[in-house]
């Protein structure tokens, strides 16, 4: 179990294979969904786009701690990362890098006002642990 | 412990690599060459030493709000020229936010979309951009140089993952200094350009002066030979005696020298007024006054050609001009009068009242003008003078300063013609 | 609650991949992929399969509660649904379960390398034996796909 993200793990964040985000209700009810894409910010800390308003947003309010599955393109690790909630930010650097790739997208597509991020969820890793290395179960 | 020997070993090759990488490309970065080759050659740089195959440069264009692609490679459609404004897709927010943007899986959201699309209906922009159409990732990065945004180089490829962090961060660090290579370039063409309209410029004014220098001597020959020609008769007749004929020689020397001051009178005017030399002071000057002190310059000729010579003009009328210009003005229109008007003939000043302005009207019934004529009277040109009917010579210049002093008097000039003479309207201000 | 035509439909389909998840006593969320599931008759019932040792990931937290989710989603268009519900019981899978969760797989991993990646090693440790079929109740079923509106409620 490590609790820093390694410089090996960064091309899982390049959203080359969605990750997937799990929330849990203050009563204990799971809820788990695709992201577009995790954000790093450093070693210790990530951020996640959000995009519509919905049940796993509400379950981060009522439960700071969650989980996101990001696999790597390059190495085929599968890593659970346990996150807990820091901050909502509607600007700023880390809103402003992830605003752009949307925004990018957004306009190439034609989905202006569709696709939009309206802000950005900064977490700070708690915990790391490796479930697939190199395509096999750990 | 070996493993970790290895990996050091392989990362010590790495930077090897990368520092001589960076050589190669600062050398090549630091030759000025004419844009255009500077460009491609970046491009091809970038190809050569990081695999990047489809790649191209676009400018800041429309005051910062749109980018234009100017040098690509790779792609089956160089789409040099197409313009995407600021904020679209993925070069356009590059530009705007000024940061690098790395986007992979395109294909995913181009499916995702679609998907959407699908549901409500909307229709995607038409993206005109020369690109891979299967582009899976791209990554763009701002070339900011003395804090401006040069350019924006964006690369494509249809490898999902062909980009590299340190990939990434290596050409981040050459940006700069890809972006001053252009930005020099960029400089230098503008400089060129400037030197090339200002030879122009020089050229041009050569060849004004040149043609200048032409016309004087081609019409100062014609009096100071006549002058000659008058001086020998003189001392032959002075010899044989015969008074009259002296006399008679006499006018015929008054009038050459006059010439020839009427001639450089007008050089030495309109180099004064081509160098901004020349000084308008303007004053209230009574026409009558003025137009008989130029008749008395003609005076002698008008009589040998027995011109009847009319002046309907109001005592009372006067202008507001600068006198030594108007002087000119009069003396080279009514010189003309003269000139082109056969023996016999008459010729008229009229002034008439334009509200704040004074129009004077020049009549002849000379030999008029035709339509290709009036339209390069005013400018100067290279054996354009016409002999007279006693076949009097003058050279084009006339004409061209009193359009000139006219001009600076805050008046104008029109001119009408035909077959039984013709018509110069001066328009001067009253005050 | 009875299983919607669509989540029926889109079972069907060999274009989908799934995960698990549920709840911790702390509260954390583990989650895994899972290869697949078949409808029970009473169209009220899943069973889903998924390598034992990944089994082992959420086995921990069935003391804490048996809630369970499950997602699953299309990768060609993002369709997807999330079927909440209540874990019931679970054993090692029959031949028939794993032939009939291998073919899906294998599916799969032909689709992402069609997309340029290296299906075998994304998805590939799905096959990996022993395995365990997981039975599930089915209580709620959502719409998810990333849209505007997402997370609605299926009906049907």
């Amino acid at each position: 179990m490590k609790t820093k993200i390694t410089p090996d793990m960064l091309p899982a964040f390049q959203g080359v294979i969605p990750p997937t985000l799990a929330t849990s209700s203050a009563d204990g009810m799971p809820n788990v969904t695709y992201i577009s894409h995790v954000h790093y910010i450093d070693e210790e800390h990530l951020a996640i786009s959000r995009q519509f308003f919905n049940k796993s947003w509400k379950n981060i309010i009522e439960n700071p701690v969650f989980t996101v599955a990001v696999t790597c393109p390059e190495s085929f690790c599968l890593w659970k990362i346990n996150l807990k909630f820091v901050e909502e930010r509607t600007d700023g650097q880390v809103f402003d890098e992830m605003d752009m790739v949307i925004q990018a997208i957004a306009s190439m597509q034609g989905l202006e006002g569709i696709f939009k991020l309206q802000s950005a969820v900064i977490c700070k890793v708690e915990s790391i642990q490796t479930l697939v290395s190199n395509g096999k179960i750990v | 412990m070996e493993r970790s020997f290895d990996h050091l070993v392989r990362e010590l090759q790495e930077e090897k690599r990368k520092n001589a990488l960076l050589q190669n490309v600062s050398s090549e970065l630091n030759e000025l060459t004419p844009l255009d080759i500077k460009l491609n050659n970046i491009l091809e740089l970038l190809d050569k030493s990081f695999n990047l195959k489809h790649s191209m440069l676009l400018i800041p264009v429309k005051d910062n709000t749109a980018l234009r692609v100017i040098a690509s490679r790779g792609f089956p459609d160089s789409g040099v020229g197409v313009e995407v404004p600021f904020n679209y897709g993925i070069v356009g927010v590059v530009a705007g936010k000024r940061k690098k943007l790395r986007v992979s899986r395109l294909s995913q959201y181009r499916r995702y979309a679609m998907a959407l699309r699908n549901e409500k209906g909307n229709s995607s922009k038409p993206e005109n951009l020369p690109g891979l159409t299967d582009a899976e990732s791209q990554v763009a990065l701002p070339l900011i140089s003395n804090n401006e945004l040069v350019a924006v180089l964006s690369c494509e490829s249809e490898d999902i993952q062909f980009f590299h962090q340190s990939d990434e961060d290596f050409l981040m660090t050459l940006s700069q200094q890809i972006a001053l290579s252009i930005q020099n370039s960029m400089i230098f063409e503008r400089l060129e350009e400037r030197v090339k309209s200002r030879t122009a410029e020089l050229e041009k004014l050569n060849t004004t002066k040149d043609r200048l220098f032409s016309i004087i001597g081609h019409d100062l020959r014609s009096p100071v030979a006549a002058l000659r020609e008058v001086a020998e008769l003189f001392q032959y007749y002075s010899n044989k005696g015969e008074r009259n004929k002296l006399v008679e020689m006499g006018n015929k020397i008054t009038h050459a020298a006059e010439n020839v001051n009427h001639l450089l009178d007008n050089l030495l005017n309109w180099s004064l007024s081509q160098r901004n030399g020349i000084r308008c002071l303007p004053e209230k000057v009574n026409f009558q006054a003025i137009i008989n002190e130029v008749y008395q310059v003609f005076k002698d000729s008008i009589d040998s050609k027995e011109i009847e010579f009319i002046q309907s003009v109001s005592p009372k009328a006067s202008i507001y001009a600068d006198y030594n210009m108007t002087f000119s003005i009069l003396r080279n229109v009514l010189s003309n009068a003269v000139k082109f008007t056969e023996r016999k003939g008459k010729i008229e000043v009229i002034t008439i009242d334009d509200n704040d302005r004074l129009q004077i009207i020049v009549k002849d019934t000379g030999i008029g003008m035709d339509k290709a004529k009036i339209k390069t009277l005013f400018t100067l040109q290279e054996k354009k003078s016409t002999l007279g009917t006693e076949r009097e010579r003058g050279s084009g210049l006339g004409l061209v300063l009193v359009n000139e002093f006219i001009q600076i008097n805050k008046g104008s000039i029109t001119v009408d013609s035909s077959r039984d003479g013709t018509n110069i309207h001066l328009f001067l201000p009253k005050n | 609650m009875l299983l919607s035509d669509k989540i029926k439909k889109a079972n069907a389909s060999s274009d989908f991949v799934f995960w698990a998840a549920n709840v911790g006593k702390n509260g954390i969320c583990d989650l895994t992929r899972v290869s697949g599931f078949i409808i029970d008759d009473d169209n009220e019932h899943v069973t889903f399969f998924l390598p034992k040792k990944l089994f082992k990931l959420i086995e921990p937290n069935l003391s804490a509660g048996s809630n369970m989710s499950l997602l699953m989603a299309s990768l060609k268009d993002f369709e997807s649904y999330q079927v909440k519900g209540n874990y019931i019981g679970h054993k090692n899978c029959t031949e028939e379960n794993v032939d009939y969760y291998r073919l899906k797989v294998l599916k799969i991993i032909d689709i992402i390398n069609g997309m340029g990646l290296d299906g075998n090693n994304v998805f590939g440790f799905l096959l990996e034996q022993p395995s365990i079929a997981v039975t599930f109740r089915c209580n709620e079923s959502y719409l998810q796909t990333p849209k505007p509106g997402t997370g609605t409620k299926l009906i049907d």
